[in-house]
């Protein structure tokens, strides 16, 4: 599905926290359409290099830029208007609310009728609240969420919550899409069926993704490009056998003396 | 006037605005009514036409339970065509033998996952596929392919092209081509005609007084013949609304939405409901299952002095009602049962237990006993009748008489024979009479009594009675207990496979702080073993009572490491277990079971890990 043109562009950025440096220099582009998977052992910078993207930090220094506009200082509800969505390692659902409800909430930044509108149901609330819902319920039959549209999100095993999160992100209609593990804690099964949504998601929406992944197979399945960090620098970037042929890359997975 | 196309005109012309057909789509029921069916089933019919389809085409429809696929059946039938319901789970080998031994040349498919199915099949004959959801259908470039919605656009509606077909419709024309189960014997393409569906539908509907204003739900999959007669032929006949679940997880849900006041279930789908209920109060309150309990005693005490006959006290009513009022009124509300008048059940024997349950909370749940050859039905119990032995009598104009012990039966809705095989045509239908293979009694009354198949009751080695099916039966009953097989025909003793359920088995182990990985861990478990042999122990105490089963007291058992399956072939659609296919496939086991050995060890064809099952002595 890759078209080429770069969709996001990451410019020599360096994040620190205090004197620990997060990200070292990294660079890589993201080309529209693609599956991007984003790899390193653990304390890499992977998920600070996803945080840096959608804005939740702000780099010391580097640029971020998505679909050509500097996005580095903005903030992270600025940066989803452009059509940023993005999962979270720990799920960030709203527990007590029904799986419907919390997916609706996807849909907030898209409202453009105001709280009078709707606490009257009048106007502009009323369309839009038919519309949303017809987005929303386009994903559930997509992501199979059917059977448990109404059941609270906390009563729901982990894997069935990431799902319902990766709804929540589709229905912003975002054209990229950051997923941070979505397939931590799955069994095979739900990893399978997660990496078939992944797929379907790109092909069918035209959909970018970035994700952070630890399985190794699954990221040499589904993705079209990986990048490779270790200590908050890059080691590896390019297509999947390139990678996995990286003499640096195999250093860091099976370990040598630093 | 008995075909289902002059069937659609006549509910078009007098109930236009009833609903015909609901199907839950994105979340909302979507309503077709009669008028509007009509209308659909004219564009329908004449796109079908250009398409070639014509009198005796069989056309394939592979999908879920929609009301495009109920409105396809309709066009085909109009235009004199076949309807060949195909399971939407088939696949590779199974799917291409069904596809042959009907002839399919055109088949409307539901999306990709379907067209892949069928495109995986390789050569085969079918020259047209249509499918209904575009998506992910962009890049198939498949000349035989083509977009069900797209293929129907600037085609007019034209009730006098269905009028003008109707001329040409003869009632004797063949409907539908079905599968029989094959529980028994290999599959075989039955062919029904119009009138025998109609009959038996009319049949059903005329006894038990089933008028428009009823609602069914259509969730059983469309190649199993009791969804062709009990949802399609009964709406076509009464103009009763069809309601089609949003998906297979959903069905429950859904029929609390709907609340039906007619359902048509297997044996595993009360079962379902029963275990579903009890697994729900064994995780209770301590206050709350003490109240459950209390009512469910005071309800069976009543029920069953109904099937003994006998008479209730005043206390025991008054408790009855109460119960009934307090506890099972809210019960069948939470299940979407309130508004059900009339549960069928059918295709396999249903335990007592189960049956008298649902009896007693006050669900009038009848037995039918019917094949793929008798349009799925042959005899209907009534209401009265409360002993869950009987299937009851035959329906209207259908006789039934034993031969050699063996069940015939010859009505209107008998079929015209086995599709392209006069001689297994003629194997099946004697002198009009046609064979079902079972063994069964009619007692004093005129009821039907069903033993289980011929081919399985035979002889233990030393000469004694053996009835498989009715100790699977027994065996069932058993809530922990989804799934059992009895081998011993020519043994010295039986011995069981059973599968335990999942959920409620679960449910009892994390109350006992048990330790288990998952469901494989869990059936071996010492604890989970112990469980099966005491009810079997039961049922052996049973079995003794009665000196003509006392030899078939069960001496060894195994509980599989996971549930027979529909993908392994080892159950029907309809879940019914297929002994011969689980002999076949487990036949090392059996062996295991008819030694000495504590445990065997093999490798799962399934999923290809090995599994150790202990082998358990009663």
């Amino acid at each position: 599905m890759a078209s080429g043109n770069s969709i996001l562009q990451i410019d020599d950025i360096n994040l620190a926290f205090g004197g620990v440096t997060a990200l070292n220099g990294i660079s890589f582009d993201v080309a529209e359409g693609e599956i991007c998977a984003v790899i390193g052992p653990n304390g890499a910078g992977k998920s600070s290099m996803l945080n840096v993207i959608n804005g939740v930090y702000v780099p010391q220094s580097g640029r971020v830029i998505f679909r050509g506009q500097d996005c580095t200082q903005m903030r992270p509800r600025q940066i989803a208007k452009l059509g940023m969505a993005r999962t979270f390692q720990n799920i960030g659902l709203f527990q007590g609310m029904t799986v419907l409800e919390n997916i609706l909430t996807g849909r907030s930044l898209k409202i453009r009728s105001t709280w009078i509108e709707q606490g009257l149901n009048i106007g502009r609330a009323r369309r839009e609240e038919v519309e949303n819902r017809a987005l929303v319920e386009e994903v559930i039959e997509f992501l199979h969420l059917q059977s448990i549209r109404k059941t609270p999100v906390g009563k729901l095993p982990y894997g069935l919550q990431k799902r319902v999160e990766l709804a929540r992100a589709l229905v912003a209609e975002p054209t990229l899409l950051l997923q941070d593990e979505p397939m931590t804690g799955m069994n095979l099964e739900e990893k399978k069926d997660m990496s078939c949504f992944a797929l379907e998601i790109n092909r069918e929406y035209g959909t970018t993704i970035v994700l952070i992944e630890h399985d190794m197979s699954v990221v040499m399945d589904i993705s079209d490009h990986v990048v490779v960090l270790d200590y908050g620098a890059k080691i590896g970037d390019g297509t999947p056998d390139e990678v996995k042929n990286n003499q640096e890359v195999i250093d860091a997975y099976l370990g040598v003396t630093h | 006037m008995d075909t289902f196309l002059a069937l659609l005109l006549e509910q078009a012309r007098k109930n236009p605005d009833h609903p015909a057909l609901r199907t839950k789509c994105l979340g909302i029921w979507d309503t077709t009514t009669w008028g509007q069916a009509c209308d659909q089933v004219s564009v329908l019919a004449q796109m079908l036409s250009q398409q070639g389809v014509g009198a005796g085409t069989p056309f394939g429809v592979f999908g879920p339970n929609r009301t495009e696929m109920y409105l396809t059946y309709l066009a085909v039938h109009s235009l004199g065509g076949i309807v060949v319901p195909i399971d939407s789970n088939l696949f590779g080998e199974d799917l291409k033998r069904q596809v042959h031994s009907s002839d399919v040349e055109h088949i409307l498919s539901f999306e990709q996952q379907h067209v892949d199915a069928l495109l995986e099949c390789g050569q085969t004959c079918v020259k047209r596929i249509l499918y209904i959801n575009r998506r992910g259908m962009e890049n198939y470039a498949q000349p035989e392919l083509m977009s069900f919605p797209e293929s129907l656009e600037g085609i007019e509606a034209s009730t006098a092209f269905l009028e003008q077909m109707e001329g040409q419709r003869d009632p004797g024309e063949t409907a539908t081509i079905l599968l029989t189960s094959g529980t028994g014997r290999a599959e075989r393409p039955v062919e029904l005609s119009h009138g025998a569906l109609i009959s038996t539908a009319r049949s059903i509907a005329r006894r038990e007084r089933i008028t428009k204003k009823d609602s069914l739900l259509a969730y059983l999959p469309l190649s199993v013949s009791s969804d062709f007669l009990f949802s399609f032929s009964l709406s076509m006949v009464t103009g009763c609304t069809m309601n089609c679940p949003e998906s297979d997880d959903t069905v429950l849900e859904n029929m609390q939405e709907i609340g039906p006041t007619i359902l048509f279930g297997p044996p595993y789908v009360y079962k379902y409901i029963y275990t579903h209920a009890s697994n729900r109060i064994e995780s209770a309150k301590t206050f709350d299952t003490k109240i459950y309990k209390a009512a469910l005693q005071a309800v069976m005490t009543v029920a069953s002095h109904r099937a003994e006959g006998g008479k209730a006290t005043f206390t025991d009513w008054l408790r009855f009602m109460f119960a009934r009022a307090t506890t099972f009124s809210p019960f069948c509300n939470i299940y979407g049962l309130s508004r059900l008048r009339l549960a069928l059940t059918g295709g396999d024997a249903i335990s007592p237990e189960v049956f008298n349950f649902f009896r007693a909370i006050g669900i009038d749940l009848r037995e039918t006993y019917g094949q793929v050859e008798g349009c799925a039905c042959v005899t209907l119990q009534s209401s009265e009748d409360w002993n869950s032995d009987s299937v009851g009598q035959p329906l209207d104009d259908t006789e039934v008489r034993i031969e050699d012990g063996e069940i015939w039966f010859r009505g209107p809705g008998q079929m015209k024979g086995i599709y392209k095989n006069p001689e297994a045509t003629a194997d099946s239908i004697k002198d009009g009479w046609v064979r079902t293979h079972d063994a069964g009694h009619l007692d004093d009354q005129g009821r039907l009594h069903v033993h289980g198949q011929i081919a399985r009751t035979g002889k233990l080695g030393d000469g004694g009675a053996f009835a498989p099916d009715m100790l699977e039966t027994l065996l069932r009953s058993f809530e922990y207990i989804k799934q059992a097989i009895v081998v011993g025909e020519g043994r010295d003793y039986p011995v069981t496979i059973v599968t335990v359920d999942g959920t409620i088995t679960r449910t009892w182990a994390d109350r006992r702080s048990l330790r288990y990985t998952g469901y494989a861990d869990l059936s071996a478990h010492a604890s989970v073993q112990e469980l099966v042999r005491e009810y079997i122990q039961t049922v052996n105490e049973r079995l003794a009572e009665d000196p003509e089963t006392s030899g078939m007291q069960l001496r060894r058992f195994a509980v599989l490491n996971r549930e027979f399956m529909a993908s392994a072939g080892e159950v029907t659609p309809t879940r019914k277990v297929r002994c011969h296919e689980v002999e076949e496939k487990h036949r090392g086991l059996i062996n295991a079971l008819y030694s000495d050995a504590l445990e065997y060890t093999y490798t799962d064809p399934v999923d290809e890990e090995p599994y150790t099952v202990p082998l358990g002595n009663v």
